[in-house]
C-alpha cells in the first residue's frame, strides 16, 4: 500500500522535535511496523546521535539523491529493534543543496518498502522545512508549553495547512503538571483553546530523556519512564488505537500518583 | 491590553500561566491575519467614511476588532447607528448605475 510520511516539526528548535522522532520511530518498530527515521537538518544532523546510530553512519540522502550510492547503503539498520532504519542527513553541506522536487522524489522512493517514513525536520519556516515537509501526507507539530513555542508553532501550522498537509497533530512536550496545578504553565486546554488542532499526546518532562540520549537508547526501548509511556501511546494512536489522554494533573492524589497510575495502565 | 494591566496591578492576582494564554491570543490574533495595528485603523477609517453614507453613526463607540476562533480570525465591527438616512441612499446618485442596465436589452428578430 505504501508508506504513511510524516513529518515532524515545529518552528521552533529545542522542542522536541528529534526526541519525538527517534522515540517514535522506536515506539512504532517496536509494534511491529517497518520504519524509516530521516534526518533531513543538512548541516546540523542529530536524529543519529538520539538514536545511538552515529559510529554507523557512512552515506547520507543527500548521496542518494544524487546517486552517489544506493538507497540500501545509506540506509543505517538499528540492530536493537528489527525494522528500523536511520537515513542520515549530511553534515558538510547547506540546506539549498537539494530541491523540494529531490526531496518528494527520495520521499517516493522510501514509500515502497515502509509503512511509516518519519522525517525529521529542521527548526525554522525557509528552505529546511520546506523541503522536510514538502513530501509528507501528515504532520505532528511539536511544542512545549511556553508562549514562544505555541507562537511558532501556530505559524508552522499555518503553512502546513497552506500545503494541504493533513491531518496536522500537535504533541505537547515537557508538560509539567505541577506547574499546570498551580497556574504557571499553560495547560493542554489553554493550548488547544489557542492552536485548535487535535492533540495526538502530552509528553511530561522527564529526565530520562537527557539520560537516554546520553546513551543513544531512545527510551521507547523499554517502557518504564512516563516519557516513554507517553511516547508508546502516541505511537498507538498512529496505529488509529483509542488511548485515553490520561490527565497528569491529578487532583486525585498528585502528580506521582498520576505517574503511577499511568504506569499501571501498562 | 489596558484590561490586562488592570488585572495584574489591580484586584485579584492573575496567575502567568492566564496572562501567557491572553498574551498568546493577542499576538496570534494579529500575526494569522497578518493585519497590522496600522492596517486595521486605516480599515477603521474606511469603514467609517464608507458607513456615513448610509447612516449617521456614534464614531466615538465604534469598535472594531480580530476575534479568534478555532483555526479562523474574524474581522468584528460593532457599531452604535444613530439614525439611518434614506433607505436608498448611497454615493452621489447620479453616479450611481443604474442597477436596470446590467440586463441586456434583448434584440428582436
Amino acid at each position: 500500500m505504501g508508506a504513511r510520511v510524516i513529518v515532524i516539526t515545529a518552528g521552533k528548535g529545542g522542542v522536541g522535535k528529534t526526541t519525538s522522532t527517534a522515540n517514535l520511530a522506536v515506539a512504532l518498530a517496536k509494534e511491529g511496523k517497518k520504519v524509516v527515521a530521516v534526518d533531513t537538518d543538512i548541516g546540523l544532523r542529530n536524529l543519529d546521535m538520539v538514536m545511538g546510530l552515529e559510529s554507523r553512519v557512512v552515506y547520507n540522502f543527500l548521496d542518494v539523491i544524487e546517486k552517489k550510492c544506493r538507497l540500501a547503503q545509506a540506509l543505517v539498520r538499528d540492530k536493537r529493534v528489527g525494522n528500523l532504519c536511520l537515513l542520515p542527513a549530511a553534515q558538510t553541506r547547506t540546506k539549498d543543496a537539494v530541491s523540494p522536487e529531490q526531496m518528494v522524489q527520495l520521499c517516493e522512493q522510501l514509500r515502497p518498502d515502509f509503512d511509516f517514513v518519519l522525517l525529521d525536520c529542521p527548526a525554522g519556516i525557509e528552505g529546511g522545512f520546506k523541503n522536510a515537509a514538502v513530501g509528507a501526507d501528515e504532520a505532528l507539530v511539536v511544542a512545549t508549553p511556553e508562549v514562544t513555542a505555541v507562537r511558532d508553532v501556530d505559524r508552522i501550522i499555518g503553512l502546513l495547512e497552506s500545503m494541504e498537509k493533513e491531518p496536522i497533530r500537535l504533541i505537547i512536550n515537557r508538560f509539567r503538571p505541577n506547574m499546570v496545578r498551580n497556574n504557571e504553565m499553560m495547560s493542554e486546554k489553554d493550548i488547544m483553546d489557542i492552536l485548535s488542532v487535535q492533540l495526538i499526546g502530552i509528553v511530561p518532562e522527564d529526565d530520562s530523556v537527557i539520560k537516554a540520549t546520553n546513551k543513544g537508547e531512545p527510551l521507547t526501548f523499554s517502557r518504564n519512564s512516563p516519557a516513554a509511556l507517553a511516547y508508546s501511546n502516541i505511537a498507538g494512536r498512529l496505529l488509529g488505537r483509542d488511548i485515553p489522554l490520561s490527565s497528569l494533573r491529578a487532583s486525585d492524589g498528585g502528580i506521582w500518583a498520576g505517574f503511577k497510575r499511568m504506569l499501571g495502565m501498562e | 491590553m489596558v484590561s490586562l494591566f488592570k488585572k495584574f496591578w489591580g484586584g485579584a492576582e492573575t496567575s502567568s500561566a492566564q496572562i501567557a494564554k491572553e498574551r498568546l491570543r493577542l499576538v496570534i490574533k494579529y500575526e494569522r491575519t497578518d493585519i497590522s495595528p496600522l492596517l486595521l485603523e486605516n480599515l477603521r477609517v474606511d469603514i467609517i467614511s464608507v458607513l456615513k453614507n448610509y447612516m449617521e453613526i456614534d464614531e466615538q463607540k465604534i469598535e472594531i476588532n480580530l476575534d479568534q476562533s478555532g483555526r479562523s480570525v474574524a474581522l468584528n465591527a460593532s457599531i452604535p447607528i444613530l439614525k439611518v438616512k434614506r433607505q436608498d441612499a448611497g454615493p452621489d446618485d447620479r453616479d450611481r448605475p443604474d442597477p436596470a442596465s446590467n440586463f441586456k436589452t434583448r434584440r428582436r428578430r
